[in-house]
């Protein structure tokens, strides 16, 4: 486990304990997932940060940007005329890595940045993050 | 299922006599839904302990043979008289492993397609024409019931969306099993739109916005790797980009629910060591 700032935490979604409570409960639920960044993607700062092995802080904020590419950027853009509505998860595969960005359905600034093994049941995964997400957000209301 | 309760289960059934024997094989089961044809065919496997071939015979007279042995499924095998996808898909004709993710769920899926929504199905057993390899340890019926229970949504028939034209490379492997459940697909070369399928506002819309912005966020993620993919969803939809390291690329306009399959179909496309 590891708290990457403390920036922000009580502001937004609640306290740093209860953030880190749901987030290492979802990562052990789902054991093909290594990391679990929660970001604010209006400012990229991530904002906590649970993982299997200690990650570099400059990793997490990697995670942070691509998270912001994806759902907030020019491809966010050209999705939303493709789908309908901007797209609320993104999935990045990178060789034995799957990259999976949920966006936080009660506060669009907030999202999930995960790194898993291949195996992970993606569309479970997104589920669950969506409603962990979805948690903080009520909570930090 | 436990030693007793399949020898139980073996004595019942040689006892009852009911299976029925036609042309097509074995009778398992006739007029009954889905579940019971997959409880039938995973039963089969589990009661096979020698080396067997055996071809499954659907309603419609479809044919899928299954190598088996020790009560694992080790290969699938295309009929000669089966219409299912199996011979153009090299990734499900190899030996099956115990852990190949993307494996398992093309065939979970080709399963649960000749399956459809229930009917007929019987069987015929023969000696397996090779000695099977003793570092394949196959899958079990479990596993397989588990890979069956997360299957996704039966594709539509194949000629609802345009087929691509032949090829073998992975854009062109991907696309023969993507494209059938698709709303619509491109494939990216240097020159344009090298072909595409499906929907033809969807196409549009696919030909309009990915080569412009989709493909340039995915250059600068690192799509020179070979075989990177990206996904965006919606609730409701997905789109699918890959890129095979080449300067060809493909992107596919999905229902939401297909993600996991488009996933699993892009990384079993790949080409082998």
């Amino acid at each position: 486990m590891q708290c990457a700032t403390g920036r922000k935490i009580d502001a937004a979604a609640g306290t740093p304990l209860k953030i880190a409570e749901q987030l290492d409960a979802m990562r052990s639920d789902f054991p093909q997932c290594r990391s679990l960044t929660f970001a604010d993607l209006a400012s990229g700062l991530v904002l906590y940060a649970s993982t299997v092995k200690k990650m570099p802080q400059e990793r997490l904020d990697a995670m942070s940007d691509r998270a912001r590419a994806l759902l907030e950027g020019p491809a966010a853009a050209a999705a939303e005329r493709a789908l309908g509505s901007r797209p609320s998860a993104a999935v990045w595969s990178g060789g034995d890595s799957l990259f999976i960005f949920v966006r936080s359905p009660v506060l669009p600034d907030e999202a999930l940045c995960c790194e898993c093994s291949a195996e992970i049941e993606v569309t479970a995964f997104t589920e669950r993050a969506a409603r962990e997400l979805a948690a903080l957000g009520t909570a930090g209301a | 299922m436990n030693d007793k309760k399949r020898l139980t289960e073996k004595l019942g059934k040689l006892a009852a006599d009911t299976d029925e024997i036609g042309l097509e094989g074995r009778r398992l089961a006739s007029e009954a839904g889905a579940d019971v044809l997959r409880a039938a065919l995973l039963k089969e496997i589990d009661e096979t302990i020698l080396p067997r071939l055996l071809t499954f015979r659907n309603r419609d007279g479809d044919a899928l043979a299954l190598e088996v042995a020790g009560r694992r499924l080790l290969r699938v095998r295309a009929a000669p008289e089966g219409s299912v996808a199996v011979a153009r898909v090299p990734a499900l004709t190899a030996p099956i492993g115990a852990e190949d993710a993307g494996q398992c769920a093309l065939l979970a899926t080709v399963l649960v397609r000749f399956l459809g929504d229930g009917g007929s199905l019987a069987v015929t057993a023969s000696p397996l024409d090779r000695r099977p390899d003793p570092s394949n340890v196959g899958r079990s019926p479990d596993a397989l019931a588990i890979s069956l229970s997360s299957a996704g949504e039966i594709p539509p028939d194949e000629d609802e969306t345009a087929e691509p034209e032949s090829g073998d490379d992975r854009i062109a492997r991907f696309l023969k099993q993507s494209a059938p459940g698709a709303l619509a697909w491109i494939r990216l070369s240097p020159a344009g739109i090298a072909e595409s399928g499906g929907d033809d506002e969807a196409k549009a819309l696919l030909s309009d916005l990915v080569p412009e912005s989709i493909a340039d966020v995915a250059r600068e993620l690192g799509s020179e790797a070979t075989g990177r993919c990206l996904v965006l969803m919606t609730d409701g939809a997905a789109l699918f980009y890959g890129s095979d390291g080449t300067d060809d690329a493909v992107a596919v306009l999905s229902p939401g629910e297909r993600v996991q399959t488009l996933l699993a179909e892009w990384a079993a496309a790949e080409p082998p060591a």
